[in-house]
């Protein structure tokens, strides 16, 4: 068996830690601007532009983010299955209209989904 | 001891996504398939959907800093985008407009009710975005949020077998179509794809949540010209 390596084990938390600390830093930076120009945009949209500047300006390099955001990028679909039960709630609100909803959403989100791909197929070289 | 239902919708989801591996079907998808046990079981027992979703708020949280670790898939395909932009730009920009005029279009055949429309012509952008549009304007944020949700769901779980289907299969179309769709669930399911689209898709997300934030007044007040 291995001796258990403290210092290794160590290390690797404190990488994880900074990687965390560095994406939250970012997003409440994003929420501090999205609260000074109560713009429409939500702060962690302000927080990915602003952590994608740094990165391409060398003033963080990937490996520092690695640790943290490769754990919530691997698990980001789970987090949607509460949002997704939550619609639990608005049962009322959308089985008033459920007819108009649902024939404006399905044929709107399969317009974007084939005009968006086909456009950039056609663009793109 | 509600937070064993942390642990349960943990639980579900990677037992979904185990026993489902195998199958292809599109709905055989495990944030579906998780969504509706969750459903079925708060529908059908006493069991409490409050309890439920007060034991969730983690998750719900973590949606945040989510977003914002989007930026390194981003940068790792720094070079492409760049090379691309203009065409990203310009496809991004048709996604947005087919997708709202189409939208209220089709409402307007059923319905005038101007809370209904502006509360669904955010649907194709991300939850925050389309309720502060559907606040500012004289809709229901709780409507525009449900209905984001359920867009988001639609794209995810059909939008890559369409996008095959229809033979965009272009990796970078790929993502953008699901990130102007069905928005941070599309781009879910995009990184499970692979890195090309998964990165596509949460530039179209911001591109489009973006563009739609600025464009939604102009569309509004065109709606408001017309129901007069």
């Amino acid at each position: 068996m291995k001796p258990f390596d403290l210092k290794k084990v160590g290390l690797t938390g404190l990488k994880f830690l900074t990687s965390a600390g560095i994406i939250l830093a970012f997003l409440y930076l994003g929420k501090a601007i999205q609260w000074l120009t109560s713009l429409p945009i939500p702060g962690s949209i302000f927080g990915l532009l602003l952590l994608f500047s740094a990165l391409n300006l060398r003033l963080i390099s990937t490996e520092q983010l690695l640790p943290s955001s490769n754990l919530l990028l691997n698990y980001i679909t789970l987090f949607f299955v509460p949002v997704g039960v939550g619609l639990l709630q608005y049962s009322d609100l959308l089985s008033q209209y459920w007819l108009a909803i649902m024939v404006s959403s399905v044929i709107s989100t399969v317009a974007v989904l084939l005009s968006v791909g086909y456009c950039y197929q056609r663009l793109s070289k | 001891m509600i937070y064993l239902y942390l642990v349960a919708t943990i639980v579900a989801f990677l037992s979904a996504k185990k026993i489902l591996a195998r199958f292809s079907h599109p709905l055989a998808n495990p944030l579906l398939v998780s969504i509706l046990f969750f459903m079925a079981l708060f529908s059908l027992t006493p069991l409490s959907f409050n309890d439920y979703a007060h034991a969730n708020q983690g998750f719900v949280w973590l949606l945040e800093p989510a977003v914002v670790a989007l930026a390194l898939p981003l940068f790792n395909q720094v070079i492409e985008i760049r090379a691309q932009l203009k065409a990203i730009l310009i496809s991004c920009t048709l996604g947005v407009v087919i997708g709202i005029t189409s939208c209220l279009s089709i409402i307007l055949y059923f319905t005038d009710d101007r809370a209904l429309l502006i509360s669904l012509l955010p649907k194709s952008v991300t939850s925050p975005i389309a309720m502060a549009i559907a606040n500012q304007s004289g809709g229901l944020p709780a409507l525009a949020a449900a209905v984001v949700i359920a867009v988001g769901l639609l794209g995810a779980i059909g939008g890559f077998s369409l996008l095959n289907y229809c033979k965009i299969t272009n990796k970078q179309a790929q993502g953008l179509a699901m990130g102007c769709s069905a928005h941070a669930i599309g781009t879910a399911q995009a990184i499970a794809q692979g890195r090309e689209q998964g990165a596509f898709s949460s530039l179209a997300l911001v591109i489009s949540g973006i563009l739609t934030a600025l464009l939604a007044p102009l569309f509004v007040s065109a709606l408001d010209y017309y129901l007069r």
